[in-house]
């Protein structure tokens, strides 16, 4: 009834040792147990590197085997036959007399764009053939083969319990949703709960009880606990790649919370701060759980109500609608007493003036909101509240339309659609504050729709995120000094401040703009360090190797952006709290109005004791 | 002259960095310790169901299922219930794991009363009977601690009309076989569930595996409750209060309901049940010039595995 692994930890492990014996015996060693230890340590690494390699080279081979995207010049200069390596550009740069025999000018041409991928994936070739060869030696010693199966099977033991982790997790997380289905659909028919609902719920209860249960057990194994840890950060760095929406705890509650109202055909109106991530969030649950690309209204571009509904176009109709036209015309043709022949002939005519050459004439398309109706697709109304009020009041109707009802569109000669499947409203808006110059949205029109707030991710998840999409895809990570991780973590801890300052959540009257004797609070205008600001100072810190301080691209990527120079201060200000910038003087900021008092005020060095 | 192309950065293993973000996994000493806590809840014992858990107060407490199986068929048995006294003396009582820590759970939070009832199926076979037996005189109470009576006749409980009215539905969980009940033994409802309507309590006791009183299981608790406190100057339960009986419902009304009340005339009260405009049936007792409020009284239900 239930699917079972194909294969246990002691299978799998045979196998793996299987495929890296030589085929032909080789002659076995007398080893220490020390040196049998090493062996297969060694044995893994390799097998970890050949992975890489072999995965490198099929990456680069995809890349140089695309002819057809590079420009002409470029296929031009790789014709030449003799085009210098890496190599051979450092011996001739070290010649002494290549200063006057050489002719650099001819040699520059010869330096392809290519040649980057192409000398790392001949080193690759050249090194897999060596690994490959050691991984044979070290494999050919049973008793190393032997550690090494034992180590593997270990392995594969705890990475199987690590997938059941994520198995009980999706259990859970599919049970809340087949409960919520199941909710929505009583709702939606208006029928009361039968015992046998009440039955499944209770055993949905118990289920997702055990689930977690099963989870905690599983966990309390430091190997499989640190590895479902592992996998989750993978997951996270995937997502992250991807371009997608990155599902930490917090962001899968939101996503349940959401989509059970939106299961009950009720409009769900996300509030939230500058970068919170309400949009992000929902064109995440278009994608995810609708499956199909939604339509989308920006509040801020799309200010009529016409371009909502349907578009006034002039121009030659599309093709389907011109084919529409034509069948429709014939249609009355035909209940005229004509001959065959004149029909014919009229045929032939219409088909000449409708389909082939087509009328300019004025006609109307449909908008955002009439095609999620019509195609049943989750509609994204962003930035609402840059609507105008008039506007918006012509929705009010639509929100209590479910699936089924049929619709009349005023602006098409009252043409009748029906709201198909699939169809829902996600409205996203800013929490109502000065910053944001928004219209205000009308009570009984806010109402209709079941709203929440998109609040900043929790510290500790921030953090996660930002070390996921630093690591590499076993979750190493690599960085210049150990002290970075510390760095990472204070500038997480200062996105966080930054937000509550924002928000006004936060009091602080010390800096740039605060006001201590009256108890007034500076406040950040503009400036908000959101997830994206974050990946923005902390990709190309990668990019670069981290060799330089994290802190440059703090300034660079983030403070110095800011357009309102009051904000610069106040960031500049808050990181030095964060004792980034301990020994940087005011004019090394490069920001105007920015004192050397402003600065040293912040940095916690410089402060006097008392 | 050669360059040295090897990397200057330092390799964080995926270990380290998990454990720097989710918090080192936890250790043997740990788990050892997990495991003596629970190892210092006892276990039940084969054939000798002893449970022995912390109540509210922090102090061990006992249950023993066989003598709360003993003194319940006595109850049944000393009601004229002879049927059902004897199913329940048949059963055998045997807990699960999960009911085993639920009932440790509860007890820390002052669940402390058990009561062992028959399947629905014989409740509802004898109806009329278990209403009846449940309100009868009782020698013990003075003249005027006696239900309601007419002309000297004992009539029980006082029925509104409306709960006369129409079918009793029994709503919550199924119980298909004998169960056991685990209440608090005290007189009025918590003071947490008062002034609360009753669809908002059938909701806060489901979120915490609770679940309200029916309508029959109200007969044979207040009764108990009387003999357990017969001594006392009210003797009965909800003389202050009125109790929601969340798991009851009036079929004509459609809704989760209590049935209400019985009644009994004592000197100074009447007992009623009654239902409000909504179909919920609850119980409460009369006192002239007093302001009664409604709450409810919170139970856990094993099922027996027979």
């Amino acid at each position: 009834m239930f699917k079972k692994f194909k294969l246990m930890p002691g299978e799998i492990s045979q196998r793996m040792v299987e495929k890296i014996k030589p085929e032909e015996k080789i002659e076995q060693k007398k080893l220490a147990k020390g040196e049998i230890e090493q062996g297969a340590n060694d044995l893994a690494e390799l097998i970890l590197e050949r992975r890489d390699l072999e995965e490198q080279i099929r990456s680069d081979n995809q890349i140089l085997n695309k002819k057809d995207d590079k420009p002409v010049s470029v296929k031009k200069l790789e014709k030449k036959e003799n085009s210098f390596f890496p190599d051979d550009l450092l011996a001739a740069l070290n010649d002494p007399e290549a200063l006057s025999k050489l002719n650099w000018s001819g040699i520059s041409r010869q330096v392809l764009p290519d040649q980057g991928i192409k000398s790392s994936c001949r080193a690759a070739e050249e090194r897999l053939q060596e690994i490959k060869q050691k991984i044979a030696e070290l494999a050919g010693q049973e008793k190393i083969a032997e550690v090494y199966r034992e180590k593997m099977e270990e392995k594969m033991a705890t990475f199987q319990l690590a997938i059941n982790i994520d198995g009980f997790k999706k259990v859970i997380e599919n049970v809340n949703l087949s409960e919520a289905k199941l909710l929505a659909h009583r709702n939606d028919e208006n029928i009361k709960q039968s015992k046998a609902d009440e039955e499944i719920i209770k055993k949905y209860t118990l289920i997702k009880t055990k689930a977690q249960e099963r989870i905690e057990e599983l966990k309390s194994d430091p190997d499989v606990y640190r590895e479902s840890n592992r996998r989750e950060m993978v997951k996270y760095r995937r997502q992250y790649l991807k371009g997608k929406i990155v599902e930490t705890p917090s962001v899968k509650e939101q996503e349940s919370q959401i989509l059970g109202h939106l299961q009950l055909g009720i409009p769900v109106f996300l509030r939230g701060h500058l970068g919170a991530g309400k949009t992000e969030i929902a064109m995440h649950i278009a994608w995810k759980y609708y499956g199909v690309e939604p339509e989308f209204i920006s509040g801020s571009e799309e200010g009529s109500k016409y371009d909502m509904f349907t578009k006034m176009q002039i121009g030659i109709k599309p093709k389907e609608d011109r084919i529409k036209e034509f069948d429709e015309r014939m249609a009355e043709i035909k209940q005229l007493e004509l001959s065959f022949e004149d029909i014919e002939k009229i045929k032939k005519e219409y088909y000449k003036e409708i389909i082939v050459e087509g009328k300019v004439t004025s006609f109307s398309q449909y908008g955002p909101l009439v095609r999620a109706m019509k195609e049943g697709k989750p509609l994204i109304i962003d930035e609402m509240d840059g609507i105008p009020h008039s506007i918006l009041m012509r929705l009010n109707h639509i929100l209590t339309r479910r699936v089924g009802n049929k619709f009349k569109i005023q602006e098409n000669g009252s043409e009748e659609i029906e709201i198909k499947k699939g169809f829902c409203v996600i409205a996203t808006g800013n929490i109502k504050s000065a910053k944001y110059k928004r219209e205000d949205l009308d009570a009984a029109f806010l109402s209709r729709w079941w709203s929440s707030e998109v609040k900043y991710l929790p510290e500790e998840e921030t953090y996660k995120i930002l070390i996921a999409s630093l690591i590499d895809k076993r979750g190493d990570l690599e960085l210049e000094r150990k002290e970075d991780l510390a760095d990472i973590k204070k500038l997480t801890q200062a996105a966080t401040y930054i937000q509550g300052v924002f928000t006004g959540e936060k009091y602080d009257d010390k800096l740039e703009g605060g006001n201590a004797a009256r108890g007034v609070s500076a406040s950040l205008e503009k400036s908000v360090l959101s997830m994206r600001d974050l990946w923005n100072i902390v990709k190309p810190w990668k990019a670069a190797g981290f060799c330089q301080p994290l802190e440059k691209y703090i300034l660079t990527e983030f403070i110095k952006k800011a357009t309102v120079p009051g904000d610069a201060i106040r960031l500049a200000q808050i990181f030095c709290q964060y004792r980034f910038f301990s020994d940087w003087k005011a004019e090394d900021f490069g920001i105007s109005g920015l004192t050397q008092a402003k600065i040293e005020s912040h940095q916690p060095t410089k402060q006097k004791t008392i | 002259m050669s360059e040295s192309f090897e990397s200057n950065l330092i390799k964080i293993p995926a270990k380290e960095v998990v454990d720097e973000l989710y918090g080192a996994p936890p250790t043997k000493g740990d788990k050892d310790i997990a495991e003596f806590r629970k190892k210092k809840i006892q276990k039940p014992e084969k054939n000798k169901l002893r449970i022995s858990a912390l109540s509210r107060e922090g102090k061990e407490v006992i249950f023993d299922f066989e003598k709360i199986k003993e003194n319940w068929v006595e109850f049944y048995r000393n009601h004229s219930l002879e049927e059902i006294a004897q199913n329940l003396d048949d059963i055998k009582i045997q807990l699960t794991e999960e009911q085993v820590s639920l009932i440790q759970e509860k007890s820390s939070e002052g669940f402390n009363h058990f009561i062992l009832f028959p399947s629905l199926e014989l409740q509802l076979e004898y109806l009329n009977k278990i209403e009846n037996v449940t309100t009868n005189v009782l020698p013990e109470l003075k003249d005027m601690e006696q239900y309601f009576q007419i002309e000297g006749v004992n009539e029980g409980f006082r029925m509104s009309e409306h709960v006369k009215e129409g079918e009793i539905q029994y709503l919550g969980n199924i119980r298909n076989g004998p169960y056991l009940l685990l209440t608090k033994d005290i007189a009025e409802v918590e003071k947490s569930t008062l002034r609360k309507e009753a669809d908002r309590l059938v909701e806060k006791f489901k979120n915490r595996k609770e679940t309200g009183l029916t309508y029959l299981e109200y007969f044979i608790f207040q009764r108990d409750y009387v003999l357990r406190h017969l001594q006392e100057k009210f003797p009965h339960p909800d003389t202050k209060n009125g109790t929601w009986l969340l798991n009851s419902a009036k079929e004509s009304f459609g809704v989760p309901g209590t049935i209400g009340a019985f009644i009994g005339v004592t000197y100074e009260y009447i007992y009623n049940f009654d239902i409000d405009p909504a179909g919920q049936l609850y119980f409460f007792s009369e006192i002239e010039n007093q302001e009664k409020n409604m709450g409810a009284r919170s139970a856990i239900i094993f099922e027996l595995i027979q």
